[in-house]
């Protein structure tokens, strides 16, 4: 009786196929797997979000430098010092280097990383 | 009738022994690790940025969804094979800039056309390339018996030489396609509906609903075709199958055809969505593609998946990405976050399978 279970329980077992045809791993070691990989996964997670931030990189298209800044989802950005440049004048801030689409400091949010560029009139 | 099996399965629950019983929580929290911990995640990020689960957001998630959907579609028939297909993305790179530089404006890559063709046809076309592609690889694993990895590598790196070469043709010189016409790109990112809100209104573009189309389409020929349940045949045991009467090359043969049609028709969409094409257009696309699938379900045992699992899956890291965004987390950490979570899927995945033994 007992040879006849043995017999259909291994019967049962489906053979082993396709990538896993070669694994010989136990369930407990793949649990302890598993749980390692959810805590490192968490922890990028955590890891990242805490050094989040999107970087604003200002580009002055030949002006002088102005530092970049670093903000959350929805906040305005610090209105920089205007940057100088040699016979032309500080136009304001655009989101193309054509100077076609302006960004409004005092209502545009930072919605992800991006450069603004400078545009500039001649003198 | 849906309570009284919850009632049974509580009843059977309570007669299990205390180890049996912390043994099956333990299996039900680690099959489900991953959908735990996007819905944690979810909850997570709503908290700390309501715009999350606004309208808006939800929107563009759908969409972004509804994009790359018919990719994890095409894969997900691979998989089921047991082989996999990573020349999908250089495939969709490549539908992309075919339909770009016929469906333009400025023709640079052809410079002695004066007119674009009729949408129809480039759809005809690029459906054409697609499936030759996938049709190389099918034969080259039915008939040469060559592990799909090796082959689609092969193909991966062929394609790509093609596109390069496609986009030197003309005056193009290798540039970034665009300037796409005004007809094609209103077919594809037009306005299917615009749901009104509290600022605006947040339209839905119509690749959503082509997508919606291909996932029925997909469903039908998984679950209601002698097709789908021979691909599931040979998936699960091939020398089975073949002693059943099922034609296996032919099989393999016609699932990376299909799979290669689905990923042009995810080229054609994307030219439009991103309107543009270049070489680096669909590079690494099929990472996303199997990734989806590894989550929803579709084991890399062969023989097993589901399209709705699918679904799931390529909504659940689009979810997952999306929010991640939102928290400004540094996009180069998001490569890493997206290798644990594959990792964690196939772990999943394996101890689904070893359970059961």
């Amino acid at each position: 009786m007992d040879e006849f279970k043995q017999e259909t329980e291994q019967r049962g077992t489906p053979p082993l196929r396709g990538l896993y045809s070669k694994v010989n791993i136990s369930v407990r070691t793949l649990n302890i797997i598993i749980v390692v990989l959810v805590i490192l996964l968490i922890g990028c997670m955590a890891f990242g979000i805490k050094k989040g931030g999107f970087r604003v990189t200002f580009d002055t298209q030949g002006g002088t430098a102005v530092e970049m800044q670093t903000r959350m989802y929805g906040e305005l950005l610090e209105a920089p010092e205007a940057p100088t440049r040699e016979g032309f004048v500080f136009e304001g801030w655009f989101l193309d280097p054509g100077a076609t689409m302006p960004w409004n400091m005092e209502e545009d949010a930072v919605t992800e990383s991006m450069t603004l560029y400078a545009g500039w009139q001649n003198k | 009738m849906a309570e009284n099996k919850l009632k049974a399965k509580g009843a059977a629950f309570n007669e299990l022994s205390s180890k049996e019983k912390s043994k099956k929580v333990i299996d039900l929290l680690l099959n489900n690790a991953m959908y735990i911990i996007i819905v944690l995640a979810v909850i997570y990020i709503s908290i700390k940025v309501p715009a999350f689960i606004k309208l808006p957001s939800i929107v563009n998630v759908i969409s972004l969804t509804a994009a790359k959907l018919p990719i994890a579609l095409g894969i997900g028939g691979c998989i089921v094979l047991t082989g996999t297909d990573i020349s999908a993305g250089r495939v969709v790179g490549l539908t992309a800039c075919i339909s770009a530089s016929l469906l333009t404006t400025t023709f640079k890559v052809f410079p002695n056309m004066t007119s674009a063709p009729p949408i129809i046809v480039v759809l005809l076309l690029v459906l054409v390339v697609g499936g030759l592609v996938g049709l190389v690889n099918g034969f080259s694993v039915a008939k040469f018996k060559l592990h799909p990895f090796i082959v689609t590598l092969s193909t991966q790196l062929i394609v790509y030489g093609i596109i390069l070469m496609y986009l030197m043709n003309g005056t193009n010189n290798g540039q970034t396609l665009s300037g796409l016409t005004e007809g094609y790109r209103s077919l594809i990112t037009g306005t299917l509906f615009s749901i009104p809100t509290a600022t605006g209104s947040v339209a839905v573009p119509k690749y959503v609903l082509y997508s919606i189309i291909l996932v029925v389409v997909m469903w039908v020929i998984w679950n209601k075709t002698t097709f789908g349940k021979n691909m599931f045949a040979v998936g699960s045991n091939e020398e089975a199958a073949n002693v059943s009467g099922v034609n296996v090359s032919k099989t393999i043969m016609m699932v990376f055809v299909l799979a290669g049609m689905m990923y042009a028709v995810t080229g054609f969409l994307d030219g439009a969505r991103i309107a543009s094409a270049n070489a680096n257009t669909g590079l690494n696309y099929e990472c996303d593609a199997i990734a989806a699938c590894v989550i929803g379900g579709v084991s890399f045992v062969g023989g097993i998946g589901r399209i709705s699992g699918i679904v799931v899956g390529v909504l659940l890291l689009q979810i997952i990405f999306a929010g991640l965004n939102f928290l400004a987390v540094d996009a180069n950490m998001l490569y890493i976050i997206k290798g644990l979570i594959i990792l964690i899927a196939c772990a999943i995945d394996m101890r689904k399978y070893l359970v059961k033994k």
